[in-house]
């Protein structure tokens, strides 16, 4: 027996609206989620579990319909559907009369449902949101049937707003597996036993790292999970570290040098730390042009030693200011308020 | 620093020349002033040029007055006043720096307003986008609303089936005419029939038999293309019927896929809706040049009034000293000096406050005096620096220049009096004050 678990597909999401790659990231989750379609039709699973938010909104009519025709192509597949916090059930949703593919279970309503997989001896419990938030523990009070063969909880959430959730306690109470979606980011929480799927695609820049889906099968028995890494890009982070004898080029070489590492289809945000001789006037901006880009964050410093120059100009104003600034728990605004300030006096009192 | 020993190989016009200072007076006399320059300028490169050439010119070198005339004299040391005032330390030059910040803020407020734009030009993408979906709910609207007159037309709204009935009756009219009319004709051969034979039996005449079979046989033919053309109306009827059931179907048809397009388009337009607010919460967040420009800001509001904490300050404590200096210097003659807001001096003395225009040019040298060491305690205050008087006491009265050379012996720090006159040397001996002489040739 082998599945596939699959969560947050978050089909007809706009990321990074505003960036010129964003239409085509549009494109991009659609055609990753087909491409996992393609790749049961090559190499077949048994079960294939949806976690919840295949939609970052309300279905369309037409998407329900594409999805299901692509379901259509993989029946010799039992599919498992539920509804998440995004594509909620609402009162007028197409999911509330949508005529899903016989292969498909589709989990109606907010009740826990236990539906059981005839053919595999499989027990399959899920419910799906009819509300965009739910606070109730629902699944806490969720106990596996008596039944001989594999009890597989699908669910949604973990977080305050979207039925919190104590998984450990949950999974100890008897299931072989649970399925969890909502949070983006993958991970095995328990050994072969709990694991967000994590976004099948990173839907905006703070789904950092590896994208995928889990892929479990018995083994002598056994069942055993791993995560399979899918995505067609990731969102990475760039830490660029100055140095006194930094430059704008150098820091663009070492950019450079960095993309090409970590490949220039993904997509980064950079940081640049450390300390920059004082003089060196960045342009962080220009970075943009190296590769794909969201946002640049210029936490570097000039290379004053504050308590020297503390020293060196008390009873001035220069003295005055860092001592100002000194006396106080800076924040980040006060923290480059602290250095612009204090480079510009410098500068203009030589 | 003190200054000790200065061993000048080859600098300028001097070669191989030692000179030996005391930590307390020196007087540095030449009458070629060229020479003495060049020491200066020596001591100038030599030590303070780690220091800004505010503080060396301000604490450490100090020129004579250089008016000619007593307004002039005045303006220059109003000036000085006010200069060191100004700056806090004389060495700092606020203006450029408040320049250079606010040329970096410019920067970053052109970033900001690139970025506001391209946020600004998303957010319209989106609105339009809602507004073309509500256009095409809307023509969906007009359609529904065309077909719902089409289907009144049709007599087909639920409760109303009198269009059904009326063809029903209509077609059961021409049914039932075309079958009478089967009948007649069926009745009228069966009659003819019936007549030939009768009319055969009774009357024996061909004309009778003949004209009877005319009749019935006018009567079938009359009889048959009445059947025949409520036949084709019966036809006609069901074809009607039928279209009309077909164009009924069509609409409903119609009716069910508008409705669809209806729902789908409501739904992408509260998706879109929806992604609109999300998109405005975002954009509400602080993006990184405004944290920029949050910091320039406040990097300004924090110069600008910790330096007026320091002009106050600073002009408070050079005011206390100059008066502290002055009143020493001339006995206590002269008590205070003042300056106001406009940047005019006064000096009080004995029982009021004298304007400097009201003063000689021995006191108003005094006054000078004073101020410029005054500001050289306060611009160096960490670690004392020597003086360099240069020719400051060519307009002294003899008295005077006594006071201020015993003052300044009592202040224990390093001066070098430069000079082409033999006069302080002489009334430093008068005085029996200590001093080391370097005596240039």
């Amino acid at each position: 027996m082998r599945f596939i678990h699959l969560a947050d597909v978050n089909l007809g999401a706009v990321p990074d609206r505003g960036c010129p790659w964003s239409s085509r990231r549009e494109e991009e989750i659609w055609e990753t989620f087909r491409r996992v379609i393609a790749g049961i039709r090559e190499n077949p699973v048994d079960l294939l579990f949806i976690t919840g938010d295949l939609f970052h909104r309300q279905p369309l009519l037409r998407e329900l319909k594409e999805v299901n025709d692509l379901f259509s192509t993989i029946l010799d597949t039992r599919i498992y559907l539920m509804a998440g916090d995004h594509d909620y059930i609402r009162v007028d949703s197409f999911y509330r009369d949508f005529q899903w593919e016989k292969n498909v279970t589709f989990f109606k309503n907010e009740q826990i449902t236990c539906v059981k997989d005839e053919k595999l001896d499989v027990y399959v419990y899920g419910l799906s949101y009819e509300h965009q938030e739910i606070e109730d523990p629902l699944y806490d009070s969720v106990h596996p049937a008596e039944g001989e063969g594999l009890h597989i909880l699908l669910a949604h959430g973990g977080d305050e707003r979207h039925i919190p959730m104590n998984i450990r306690s949950i999974a100890a109470s008897g299931f072989d597996y649970v399925a969890l979606g909502h949070i983006h980011k993958p991970q095995i929480l328990i050994r072969d036993n709990a694991a967000y799927a994590g976004a099948l695609e990173p839907v905006d820049r703070n789904d950092l790292g590896d994208h995928g889906y889990i892929e479990g099968h018995l083994e002598k028995g056994r069942l055993r999970i791993n995560f399979v890494p899918f995505a067609c890009r990731s969102y990475e982070q760039i830490l660029l570290m100055l140095r006194e004898d930094s430059t704008q080029a150098s820091l663009e070489e070492m950019l450079k040098a960095d993309l090409a590492n970590k490949g220039r289809m993904n997509i980064y945000r950079i940081v640049i730390r450390g300390t920059r001789a004082p003089e060196l006037l960045l342009l962080p901006e220009r970075l943009k042009s190296f590769g794909y880009v969201t946002e640049i964050l210029d936490e570097s410093k000039p290379a004053y030693d504050l308590e020297a120059l503390q020293k060196k100009y008390s009873g001035t104003l220069i003295g005055d200011y860092i001592s100002y600034f000194s006396e106080k728990d800076r924040n980040a605004v006060e923290e480059k308020a602290l250095y612009y300030g204090l480079q510009a006096l410098l500068e203009t009192s030589r | 620093m003190i200054i000790r020993h200065l061993n000048i190989k080859n600098f300028g016009t001097i070669n191989d020349r030692t000179l030996e200072f005391s930590p307390g007076i020196n007087v540095l006399y030449g009458e070629n002033e060229n020479e003495r320059t060049t020491i200066h300028t020596y001591i100038k490169s030599m030590f303070f040029k780690d220091i800004s050439e505010a503080i060396s010119d301000n604490a450490v070198f100090v020129g004579p007055l250089k008016s000619a005339t007593e307004q002039d004299l005045i303006r220059e040391l109003q000036k000085f006043m006010a200069g060191c005032q100004g700056t806090g330390d004389g060495a700092m030059d606020l203006g450029r720096a408040m320049q250079m910040l606010k040329m970096s803020r410019k920067g970053y407020q052109v970033q900001a307003e690139r970025k506001q734009k391209e946020t600004e030009q998303e957010r319209q993408k989106l609105l339009t986008k809602m507004d073309d979906i509500r256009n095409e709910l809307n023509e969906i609207q007009k359609e529904l609303v065309q077909i719902d007159e089409k289907e009144g037309s049709l007599r087909m709204r639920p409760g109303d089936e009198s269009g059904e009935i009326i063809l029903d009756e209509r077609m059961a009219e021409a049914k039932a005419r075309r079958n009478g009319f089967a009948v007649g004709m069926l009745i009228s051969a069966f009659a003819g029939i019936l007549g030939l034979i009768l009319s055969a039996i009774i009357a024996d005449s061909i004309a009778v038999s003949l004209t009877v079979a005319v009749a019935a046989a006018g009567l079938v033919g009359l009889c048959g293309k009445q059947q025949m053309k409520y036949a084709r109306e019966f036809q006609k009827r069901i074809r009607m019927k039928k279209r009309w059931i077909s164009r009924q179907e069509k609409l409903k048809c119609s009716k069910e896929s508008l409705r669809q397009d209806c729902d789908e388009k409501e739904t992408e337009l509260r998706n879109i809706q929806e992604e609109y607010r999300e998109y405005e919460e975002n954009s509400c967040l602080p993006t990184s040049e405004e944290r920029e420009l949050q910091a320039l800001n406040m990097a300004m509001e924090t110069i600008e009034r910790l330096s007026g904490n320091i002009h106050l300050q600073f002009g408070r404590r050079l005011q206390t000293r100059t008066s502290q200096i002055l009143r020493e210097v001339t006995g206590g003659k002269y008590q205070d000096v003042l300056m106001d807001a406009a940047c005019h001096m006064t000096v009080t003395a004995g029982d009021g406050t004298v304007a400097l225009e009201h003063l000689s040019r021995g006191t108003l040298e005094l006054i000078y005096f004073a101020m410029r060491m005054a500001a050289g305690e306060l611009l160096c205050q960490e670690e004392s620096l020597p003086m360099i008087l240069d020719n400051i006491f060519g307009m002294y009265e003899e008295e005077d220049l006594a006071a201020v050379l015993r003052w300044m012996y009592k202040e224990k720090r390093q001066i070098i009096i430069s000079t082409c006159s033999k006069r302080e040397m002489e009334l430093l001996d008068r005085e029996e004050i200590p001093c080391q002489k370097l005596i240039l040739s």
